[in-house]
């Protein structure tokens, strides 16, 4: 394990071990309550340490599995509307990852280590991302106008060959990005200025999970969706729903993983595959592709995969709903 | 409209708990700190409510307050013990290799100077670009750069001193 990901899983170990929050909400409702009798602080802290203590030792390993029941077809549409994209983006970039949250989403262009990102975060958004990049909008002096698209603003760069432009336009919050380019300023103002904000595209949901969080996303509490690949053979299609500061990963690629190793189990009433191991990995054909719950967590802030049973990761393959046809035409494309 | 406080603090309370443990390094510490922010924030609730992502504010509430001086002198860095760290740890579940070795990082964690504690905080656990994080500790990018590579630095050479013992 390297540093990076020990701090990571060190952190979030430690947000585990959280106080519960009745004390806090009780002495909310109270109403003098500047100062707390020393006795209560006794109780409380006693009480929130050992409810901590019994909430890490008891929290039972099914809060990420899918309940019983199999998700509707009424559920609200998590389709987004692309309706960002630049008309210019210098030779040889392709897009090749997009993600999407409950309210943003992004796209990336690559070119051999050359990077071009684009945030788009909503009118009104409540994220604290959003609420961050608004100040800091605000206070850099460093201001290019768009034209129609209104002022945007550089952010302090790095390094020359990073620039990040912040501008808003039609109340969305835009974000543009430009790393590994010697001119990179002039290349994030080029690609700013060709920026359209009526594309028809939609980013299709394809895997949505019986547990996907529905409220406001919290740290340790959301859904990432994410799309990346170099063209419509080479990709991998991801959705990772984090509870609580664990996270269930569920995928789904034109190839099979790796399965040696591996057993036959049943699920969606195909023959699957099981490999144990850290987490377990379930891998289910799916028409042409293949659905594979829990494995390599990719790079998600190295939160913990959730420790799932075979019959869990079975559940979760079985209530997970797959879209057909998924659109892979622009893996690879402009 | 924005929400009532009571609807606010139920929705929030939970992920301030947690990332104040992680901020603190002491849960006693944490809830001591999310509820004397909250209660501010409770008083000063319509100009709060009404901004664009209070959940973001009282966060920085609860970082000013824990890098504040009276937090220093009344905690006199109690969280930095590793009694408490015990105290809370759930040593029930540490009989996994994997997490002692987190535990010792959370150690080495622990003692790092406030600022670059709570630098390394907001890039590892809430994931903030160098930017983000000088918004919310209120200084320059720059800034945020040493802290995390001096952290970096000092819990990197605890890890080998540890290794080499």
């Amino acid at each position: 394990v390297n540093t990076d990901d020990l701090i990571r899983e060190a952190l979030f170990r430690q947000a585990d071990r959280a106080p519960a929050p009745g004390p806090t909400l009780a002495a909310l409702r109270r109403p003098r309550r500047r100062r707390r009798a020393p006795l209560f602080v006794a109780v409380a802290v006693t009480a929130s340490v050992l409810a901590a203590i019994a909430l890490t030792v008891t929290r039972p390993s099914v809060e990420t599995a899918p309940p019983a029941t199999a998700t509707t077809s009424t559920a609200p549409s998590l389709d987004a509307s692309l309706r960002y994209g630049p008309e210019w983006l210098p030779d040889g970039f392709t897009e090749q990852k997009r993600t999407l949250d409950l309210e943003n989403y992004s796209r990336t262009w690559v070119d051999e280590g050359k990077d071009v990102d684009l945030t788009v975060m909503p009118a009104g958004s409540k994220q604290e991302k959003a609420a961050i990049l608004r100040s800091l909008y605000e206070r850099s002096q460093d201001r290019v106008d768009l034209g129609a698209q209104g002022t945007a603003k550089y952010l302090d760069s790095p390094e020359p060959t990073v620039a990040t432009l912040v501008w808003s336009t039609g109340g969305d919050l835009l974000t543009l990005r430009v790393s590994g380019l010697p001119d990179a300023r002039v290349v994030v103002r080029q690609i700013a200025e060709s920026m359209r904000s009526d594309g028809q595209g939609v980013q299709r949901v394809v895997l949505r999970l019986a547990t996907e969080y529905p409220e406001e996303r919290s740290a340790g509490n959301w859904t990432d969706r994410t799309w990346t690949g170099s063209s419509p053979t080479e990709w991998t299609i991801s959705v990772a729903v984090a509870r609580s500061s664990r996270f269930t990963v569920v995928r789904l690629t034109p190839t099979s993983p790796d399965t040696a190793g591996g057993y036959p189990v049943r699920a969606r009433g195909v023959d699957a595959t099981y490999v144990a191991g850290a987490g377990g990995m379930l891998v289910v054909p799916v028409g042409d592709y293949f659905l594979t719950i829990g494995g390599d967590p990719l790079d998600l802030l190295g939160m913990r995969l959730a420790e799932l049973t075979l019959d869990q990761l079975i559940a979760i393959a079985d209530t997970t709903e797959v879209a057909e046809k998924p659109d892979l035409g622009w893996f690879g494309s402009r | 409209m924005s929400r009532s406080f009571e609807d606010f603090a139920a929705a929030e309370v939970t992920p301030m708990l947690r990332y104040a443990t992680v901020l603190t390094c002491d849960a006693q510490l944490a809830q001591d700190v999310v509820q004397e922010c909250l209660l501010r924030a409770q008083q000063k609730w319509q100009r709060i409510g009404s901004l664009d992502a209070p959940a973001a504010y009282v966060k920085r509430m609860i970082t000013n307050e824990y890098l504040s001086w009276r937090r220093r002198r009344a905690a006199k860095d109690v969280a930095m013990s590793h009694a408490a760290l015990d105290v809370v740890g759930g040593q029930a579940i540490d009989d996994v290799g994997r997490y002692d070795e987190r535990d010792a990082m959370l150690r080495r964690i622990a003692i790092l100077p406030r600022k670059q504690r709570a630098a390394v905080v907001l890039r590892y656990y809430d994931g903030f670009s160098d930017d983000e994080i000088a918004e919310v500790l209120g200084c320059a990018a720059g800034t945020v750069r040493s802290h995390i590579s001096r952290a970096l630095t000092t819990l990197r050479a605890a890890e080998r001193l540890e290794e080499a013992l």
